[in-house]
């Protein structure tokens, strides 16, 4: 029956890609990297192309389109995509947005889905995880955890993206410590091996006994197991890299957006929308604690997973005031979607600069 | 605007035939006309941004200034609806701005209708929806001084040292220090920003000012962020505590000749080098004739590091000779065994040879004697993949800094005249370790240096400072202290040097009595070639020598200076140099520290051309031996004849 409705839905929208009944929606995933990849961005993509592969079983066919490059030079290998008869294109790292507009445009029968973006058309749709969830429960454990009261933190990009992580961990950790300290280290790259590696080494050195992540790789991991230190996976479970080092991880989950969109095309309902979901909708997942936090604090941090997927507890929810002193939210407010998107300072407490 | 006129000249010549002859069925057809009427050009409108319409008539397409032209026809994008929309990593939207729904700017462009969330962008243009227009900041300040004198108007521009205020009688600028600035408008005039560049070798220099910084900033209670940026520059950010900027550095890898250079092309505010520049080097990169350096650039002496050879920690020979050293990697030898080894090949690594390593052992142990490096050799290119080797490979052998050696043996080593010198911290610091290698800052001369660099480099020379260089494995310059106990393998050296008639021994002997229960400080004065004027890093030497009587240093005991000189001329005048040196440098340390220290308190003797540390026979040679030692001796304590 489902089949029907769906064959007959293509035939009324005249696709002139179906040109036999038997033919089921082509689905593409485009990636930045290898599919193989055993952990980070792309491997949870793909991840979540499988897991929504397997949902729905010979419904759907998908493929994916690995290390395409962003920019105009990706924009051939998306017409080449669409122009091999696929439905629907999930762009996967944010670099594709021109070209994923370009293409929404001369296509105007594809469904193109832009991760991380912020620029939507009739046919595309943007969608994002709430990344700075997952810093709550780092917060608490890290803060408790450490015994020299500094948790050393590679950053990325100086962006509102990875400013909101750090100080909701901040936060977090400051709730349950009040003598926590943070040491930021800005890679300017999102995943660089060698630089993360060294960054790592240097706050160990510099006194910090957590390490907490916002890049791609596993060096940080590696090198807080090398030398006996905590950390916190970031995009995958790196619990591989170390499994005595590592606290937990937060877990990028597309499997559960990607079977609602594609169930969505499939029922005829889909439309361009803008989706920032975070551990309410699971896209956020969380993964398993360490046996070496103690089952107090566990508690802890489940709690306020717990209620933050729940809706009762915000991340950023006042009295909190900006670095510089000045006022920012008010007891019991919180922060709008709009703070959270524009957020370019740190809260007070925190140490050390924004790089302009 | 060169664009325009080309256009305008082509416009002049084809406007008629243009006007005439364009189809104006287009869908898009406009015709751009100039203010003046003198151009006019009717074509289709392909794009247009906040500057210009492109349009594409039939000899071509052309962008036209929208300033100079005014657009007619249906498909003109309407003036008062066309926005930009700017994103912070570069892209940006133009078009018609639709509707805005307090999220989401609808946005018509040339392709299609774009749905953009507002936190994202900028929005630019008349159009833009007055809550998110970049609040236009009200302008009105009053300007008021001590005296009660004020100014308002309204403030143009700030340029961190006079306000530019545009008043009803006229503009006005004004300096800044005299007056209070009252208005919303007003520039923050907290703390400057020190923005600055630092030229430095990679890995220790690099190491040097991260710990250096991070000492230096914990003293003063500021903070500390490191930013990596894509092109591999750390970016040390200094703040206070409330998040304020106080200073922006960028550390940025070279060489010691392109740090020099980035000094002179004004890319860098300081050069770290791991040499002391010689006048050549500055005349190369500079162009000129450089008769002495001190006429371009300030220089500080801030650390040591020295050349010497690393073999593995199996490795049964204790003392490689300087002109072994060429000789092995030059392949003459070619076996342990002919060095007191056992009989294994030696296998030769260094570093490629574009690298500074490669250029100063070249410089200083090849070259000097037309050797050129062993082609067998096996050639790095990271200065870590030296030693890892020489650390696994028993027969391996290389020269490079001592500062790279971590668990790599470093042998003693003997110069032409077979005197011996451990490359040891104490040897460095009194350069009688014969490939001692003097880092130095460098800033060019009369250059403006924000006051927290000059802080920086103040606190870089200073002992805290030191610490810091000897943490990431250089030597520092602060003063070391040696007993007499400790000082045998010179005075072996001073014995089996050069032979000795019956006067030397004399003042040998007289020497070893002043020293016999003393201890001696790293401090070694050194001369200005035929002068009594000490060099840069010996005047440095008299001020850290000073710090030390007056933090107490010296107690109740007396400093003995010890003049030397080289061998050439008459042992009795060559006694009577020396001694008239270290005079000078007794009364330097009497003028500079008057109440402090009494001129009994400082005894001064000259021993002539005895117990050398250089070969007389070089001219490095000679003006290491050209010096004055310091000792501490208790104050009651003789002489031991």
């Amino acid at each position: 029956m489902q089949k029907v409705k769906f064959i007959a839905v293509f035939i009324f929208a005249l696709f002139s890609q179906i040109v036999n009944a038997q033919e089921v929606p082509k689905i593409a995933f485009v990636y930045i990297s290898p599919a193989d990849d055993p952990i980070g961005w792309t491997h949870e993509h793909n991840r979540g192309r499988e897991e929504a592969q397997a949902y729905f079983g010979d419904q759907i066919e998908t493929a994916y389109f690995e290390n395409v490059a962003e920019g105009p030079e990706g924009l051939e290998t998306l017409r080449q995509i669409a122009a091999d008869g696929f439905d629907m294109i999930f762009a996967t790292s944010f670099g594709y947005m021109n070209p994923s507009i370009s293409l929404a445009f001369e296509n105007p029968d594809l469904r193109v889905e832009h991760a991380s973006g912020f620029v939507r058309t009739d046919n595309m749709s943007t969608y994002n995880v709430r990344f700075y969830e997952g810093r709550v429960s780092q917060g608490i454990i890290a803060g408790q955890m450490t015994k020299t009261n500094k948790v050393g933190y590679i950053a990325s990009f100086p962006i509102p993206e990875v400013i909101r992580g750090i100080n909701s961990a901040f936060l977090a950790a400051r709730s349950v410590n009040p003598d926590i300290e943070f040491e930021i280290v800005w890679l300017n790259s999102w995943y660089n091996p060698p630089a993360e590696e060294a960054a790592a080494r240097q706050l160990i050195a510099n006194g910090a006994d957590i390490l907490i992540q916002h890049t791609d790789t596993a060096e940080p991991m590696k090198v807080a197991e090398e030398l006996g230190v905590y950390a916190f996976g970031q995009a995958s479970d790196m619990i591989e890299y170390g499994p005595n080092a590592q606290l937990s991880a937060s877990v990028n989950n597309w499997g559960p957006y990607y079977i609602s969109r594609i169930q969505a095309l499939l029922d005829g309902t889909w439309e361009s929308t803008d989706t920032w979901g975070g551990l309410n909708t699971d896209m956020l997942a969380i993964a398993p604690f360490s046996d070496n936090i103690p089952l107090r604090i566990q508690e802890q941090a489940a709690d306020a997973i717990g209620r933050i997927r729940s809706g009762k507890l915000h991340p950023f929810t006042g009295p909190i005031r900006r670095q510089d002193g000045t006022g920012w939210l008010a007891a019991g407010e919180t922060a709008s979607d709009t703070d959270l998107l524009t957020m370019g300072f740190f809260v007070e407490g925190i140490t050390g600069i924004i790089p302009q | 605007m060169k664009k325009f006129v080309k256009i305008l000249s082509l416009g002049l010549f084809a406007a008629g035939f243009i006007a005439a002859g364009m189809p104006s069925a287009q869908e898009n057809s406009v015709t751009l006309r100039s203010l003046d009427q003198n151009f006019e050009a009717s074509g289709e409108l392909v794009s247009s941004d906040r500057d210009f319409y492109v349009l594409r008539t039939i000899v071509g397409e052309m962008n036209v200034p929208r300033s100079e032209v005014e657009c007619i026809g249906e498909a003109c994008p309407s003036e008062s609806t066309e926005i930009t929309l700017r994103s912070g990593d570069g892209s940006s939207f133009a078009g018609e701005l639709l509707g805005y729904d307090g999220t989401n700017y609808i946005l018509k462009t040339t392709i299609g209708v774009l749905t953009i969330r507002s936190e994202f962008v900028q929005c630019e243009g008349d159009a833009c929806p007055a809550q998110t227009l970049v609040a236009e900041a009200n302008k009105e300040v009053v300007l008021r001084s001590g005296d009660g004198t004020f100014f308002s108007g309204t403030l143009q521009d700030f340029d961190g040292t006079n306000y530019i205020l545009k008043t009803s009688v006229g503009v006005l600028t004004i300096r800044s220090e005299f007056v209070q600035c009252e208005g919303e408008a007003c520039p923050d005039t907290g703390p400057v920003v020190a923005r600055f560049t630092i030229a430095s070798p990679p890995d220790e220099g690099e190491a040097f000012i991260g710990e250096a910084l991070s000492r230096f900033v914990r003293e003063k209670s500021l903070n500390l962020t490191r930013s990596i940026g894509s092109d591999g520059n750390t970016q040390y950010l200094i703040g206070a505590g409330d998040g304020g900027l106080l200073a922006d550095i960028t550390v940025v890898a070279a060489n010691d000749v392109a740090s020099i250079e980035a000094l002179f092309s004004n890319t860098a505010a300081f050069a770290l080098t791991r040499e002391a520049f010689s006048p050549e080097t500055v005349a190369q990169v500079t162009g000129m004739a450089v008769p002495d350096i001190a006429e371009f650039l300030n220089s500080r002496p801030i650390a040591l590091d020295a050349l010497v050879a690393h073999i593995n920690p199996e490795n049964r020979v204790n003392s490689i000779s300087i002109n072994e050293m060429g000789d092995i990697l030059a392949g003459r030898i070619t076996n342990w065994a002919e060095i007191g080894g056992d009989d294994l090949p030696i296998t030769v690594h260094a570093m490629n040879p574009e690298s500074n390593l490669a250029r100063i052992v070249n410089r200083d142990l090849l070259a000097p004697r037309g050797l050129q490096l062993n082609a067998n050799g096996m050639i790095h290119d990271v200065i870590d993949n030296l030693k890892d080797t020489v650390i696994n490979d028993p027969s391996a052998f290389t020269v490079s800094y001592r500062s790279a050696a971590h668990g790599t043996k470093v042998p003693s080593t003997r110069n032409v005249c077979n005197m011996f010198s451990s490359p040891n911290s104490f040897s460095l610091q009194s350069e009688e370790y014969p490939l001692t290698m003097d880092w130095n800052l460098y800033t060019l001369k009369n250059q403006n240096i924000p006051e927290l660099a000059l802080a920086l480099a103040d606190y870089l020379v200073s002992d805290e400072g030191q610490a810091a260089a000897e943490a990431v494995g250089l030597v520092g310059l602060a003063i070391d202290r040696q007993p007499m106990s400790q000082q045998g393998e010179r005075l072996l050296s001073a014995m089996l040097a050069e032979g000795m008639g019956a006067q030397s021994l004399n003042a040998y002997r007289s020497y070893l009595a002043e020293v016999a229960t003393a201890t001696r400080l790293s401090t070694t004065l050194r001369f200005v070639t035929g002068s009594a004027s000490l060099d840069e890093r010996g005047l440095a030497d008299v001020e850290r020598i000073s710090n030390l009587i007056r933090t107490g240093g010296i107690d109740q005991n007396n400093l003995v200076l010890i003049g030397f000189s080289d061998s050439v001329g008459s042992f009795t005048a060559n006694v009577n140099l020396s001694r008239n040196r270290a005079g000078v440098v007794k009364s330097l340390l009497l003028q500079d520290n008057i109440g402090r220290i009494q001129p009994e308190d400082i005894q001064a003797f000259g021993f002539g051309p005895v117990a050398p540390v250089g070969c007389n026979t070089s001219v490095d040679g000679r003006s290491l031996n050209r010096r004055v030692e310091v000792w501490i001796r208790g104050a009651n304590q003789q002489a031991l004849r």
